[in-house]
């Protein structure tokens, strides 16, 4: 144990590593449970909250950061029945909240993909949910928060009391400092269940037009075979849900939590060209055996809860995910130079993935309109040179990349594809002058 | 019926606050900060609707008044027991610490204790059945350089309640107490353990369910009983190698 003086900070040495496998350090690790503990001195020391820990990019950690741990701070705090509005502290995590809400018929309306994930990472990632384009993000559902930084101690602010702060802690990744608290809008739960369709498409463009159709869908998305190419390279399953009085089709158990560190355990990755072929086969000809399922809440918005074998399969080396909002007018173009690339490099593409998104936070998350493509591959040597080569991509299709997903994204590409970035740096420099918090990702995207 | 836990607030506190109101029992949650203690008693309340009351209190002062938690228990159902995982400690906690520091230590973890036990015993007694549980440590075991008052504090806690639970032989109390080793809360955060940390809440849990036997004094995890016999027993000439 090592404290600096009687009340200051208990700190340990932890090893901390991305979800995505790409990064891993020990660093200072502060877990905090009393109010007074987030008031002790850190002096100069730079700092970031942390919550679960899931993002695939190191937003919550960095070497000779001091991480503070916030899982503690989970609890419910108020509730307003007339406005469905529930003041909660910033490290609950989304499935502790919703055990709370749906059995008063409650709801968050954008819930990112996974139970552990907290209200404290979902405002600081600005994270989006099943179908962005009618629902927003998680920013959207925030009606206040308390934030805590050591020149402004503990601050409650809102949209309109403090729109420049408020502005900036979401989708700030944490560098205007500890989400202690915040109220959310929550919605009504009117059943329990999701009934999913799925429909086979057999390209990028052509699920793509049929998700504008579909875009009034409770959950909309789709899935795309990584391992396909030539003509059918985007054959896919667009999957559309809405909420429904019928019984899940199957009972569903306890599942088991996995953590960062516990995705990649196993030594060995088990994606290559044999497994994605034959898992993508296997998944396109489940989705059109059964076009029809119904499926939980929790199932339907947290498909990988029970499902781990998925990123477990990326083993210690790792995975690769690039997120990209294109604007509409772009996504042929971008269709077509995905298609191109891919072909060149032939990069270990496990799986595709495409949403439509609408973002209106301007911070250092994706905003405006489009169509969110996500990209998972196998982490190595090739996916490094196609990312590379997509990020010109991004760049010349003014699309703007998920810092939270993409754990290489570099400074330049950040700088020229968000289009806050100018703006969220400027004002960061006001809010938190002596650059307290900061994270890896902070510090390679030159915040 | 109510329960009064004192250092409420986190850690073992917060895990028994949490498993007695899931229970059903309304609370007064005593602490030092009532911004954790409100923070947990709304939580409580929301999730199980059951009224939890917390109160400001600061152990370590050496003048305590108990109005605002005898006021809090006035709305509620009648006292039915306390929980006490209540405990301070300090890295400079060493013979040569300060009178003041030393004087924090003791009346944090022993007369302050003593004194609300004392407070609250003639309600418990009337009670048709109550509860005191008390909680110490296994540092307790044998005096080191470290901790010098904490550890003497906790011992002399846990003779109180020996002490105590002859008195109330005849009576409707029951006196419980815990001899703790490394749970896993701020405290032990940071520390290199050489045994295993316990969970708080399967603990809280453990409390619970014995919450009705008579058994005096109990370990946890139980096999701190032998590892403390060891050190009991250890002749001066090798214990006093010892760093831990």
């Amino acid at each position: 144990m090592r404290r600096s003086d009687v009340d200051a900070a208990v700190l340990r040495q932890s090893r901390f590593v991305t979800f995505d496998g790409s990064l891993a350090l020990s660093t200072d690790h502060q877990r905090p449970d009393r109010y007074r503990h987030l008031e002790v001195d850190l002096g100069a020391r730079k700092r970031i909250a942390r919550g679960a820990g899931l993002s695939y990019a190191a937003a919550s950690f960095g070497a000779g950061v001091v991480v503070q741990e916030m899982t503690a701070f989970n609890r419910l705090l108020a509730f307003d029945d007339q406005n469905h509005t529930i003041k909660v502290e910033g490290g609950i995590t989304l499935e502790r909240l919703l055990a709370w809400a749906e059995p008063r018929g409650l709801y968050c309306a954008v819930l990112p993909g996974y139970p552990l994930i907290t209200v404290g990472g979902c405002i600081a990632a600005d994270a989006h949910g099943k179908n962005p384009a009618r629902d927003g993000t998680f920013c959207d559902w925030v009606e206040a928060m308390t934030l805590f930084h050591p020149r402004r101690g503990f601050q409650s602010i809102t949209r309109t009391s403090h729109p420049e702060l408020f502005g900036t802690t979401c989708g700030g990744f944490g560098m205007t400092g500890v989400i202690v608290d915040a109220t959310l809008r929550l919605s009504p739960l009117l059943t329990r269940n999701v009934r999913v369709r799925s429909i086979a498409t057999e390209s990028l463009a052509e699920c793509a037009g049929r998700l504008q159709q579909e875009s009034a869908a409770d959950f909309a998305y789709s899935w795309h075979d990584g391992a396909a190419r030539g003509p059918a390279f985007g054959r896919g399953v667009l999957l559309l849900g809405n909420w429904t009085e019928d019984a899940a089709d199957e009972a569903t158990g306890a599942y088991a939590p996995m953590s960062s560190d516990q995705r990649g355990r196993w030594p060995i990755s088990l994606w290559n060209r044999l497994t994605v072929r034959s898992a993508n086969a296997l998944f396109r000809r489940m989705a059109v055996h059964r076009p029809s399922q119904v499926k939980t809440a929790f199932d339907a918005a947290f498909p990988f809860a029970r499902q781990t074998l998925y990123h477990r399969f990326y083993g210690r080396r790792g995975l690769a995910e690039a997120q990209i909002l294109v604007p509409d007018a772009a996504v042929p173009a971008f269709i077509a130079e995905l298609s191109a690339l891919v072909h060149m490099v032939d990069p270990p593409l496990v799986m595709m993935s495409l949403k439509l998104f609408q973002g209106r936070q301007h911070s250092l998350s994706m905003s405006g309109r489009g169509t969110l493509f996500a990209l998972d591959l196998v982490r190595c040597e090739a996916t490094r040179r196609f990312l590379d080569a997509l990020d010109r991509v991004v760049v010349s299709t003014g699309a703007q990349p998920n810092i939270a997903k993409d754990s290489r994204l570099g400074a330049d590409t950040a700088t020229r594809a968000l289009p806050f970035h100018a703006q969220f740096r400027a004002r960061l420099m006001q809010l938190d002058p002596d650059r307290l918090y900061q994270s890896e990702l902070s510090q390679r995207l030159g915040l | 019926m109510t329960y009064l836990v004192v250092g409420g607030s986190s850690g073992l506190g917060r895990a028994l606050a949490e498993r007695f109101a899931r229970a059903g029992h309304p609370l007064v949650l005593v602490s030092s900060d009532l911004r954790d203690t409100r923070a947990l008693a709304a939580d409580l309340k929301l999730r199980h609707q059951t009224p939890v009351i917390p109160v400001v209190l600061d152990l370590k002062t050496p003048s305590l008044g108990f109005a605002d938690i005898d006021s809090a228990l006035a709305g509620l159902p009648p006292l039915a027991g306390l929980l006490l995982p209540a405990g301070v400690s300090r890295p400079d906690d060493h013979p040569s610490q300060s009178p003041d520091a030393f004087d924090a230590l003791t009346n944090a973890n022993y007369t302050a204790l003593g004194r609300l036990i004392g407070h609250y015993l003639p309600r418990l007694r009337s009670a048709p059945s109550a509860l005191i549980i008390g909680f110490g440590s296994v540092a307790a075991t044998r005096g080191r350089r470290r901790n010098a008052a904490y550890s003497a504090a906790k011992r002399a806690l846990q003779s109180y309640f020996e002490s105590l639970r002859h008195a109330l032989t005849d009576s409707n109390v029951r006196v419980q107490f815990y001899v703790l080793g490394y749970l896993d809360t701020n405290l032990s955060f940071g520390q290199r353990t050489p045994l295993p940390v316990a969970a708080p809440d399967q603990l809280a849990e453990v409390v619970y369910r014995r919450r009705l036997v008579d058994f005096g004094v109990a370990y946890y995890p139980r096999f701190w009983y032998a590892v403390c016999a060891v050190l009991r027993a250890l002749p001066w000439a090798v214990f006093r190698r010892l760093s831990f």
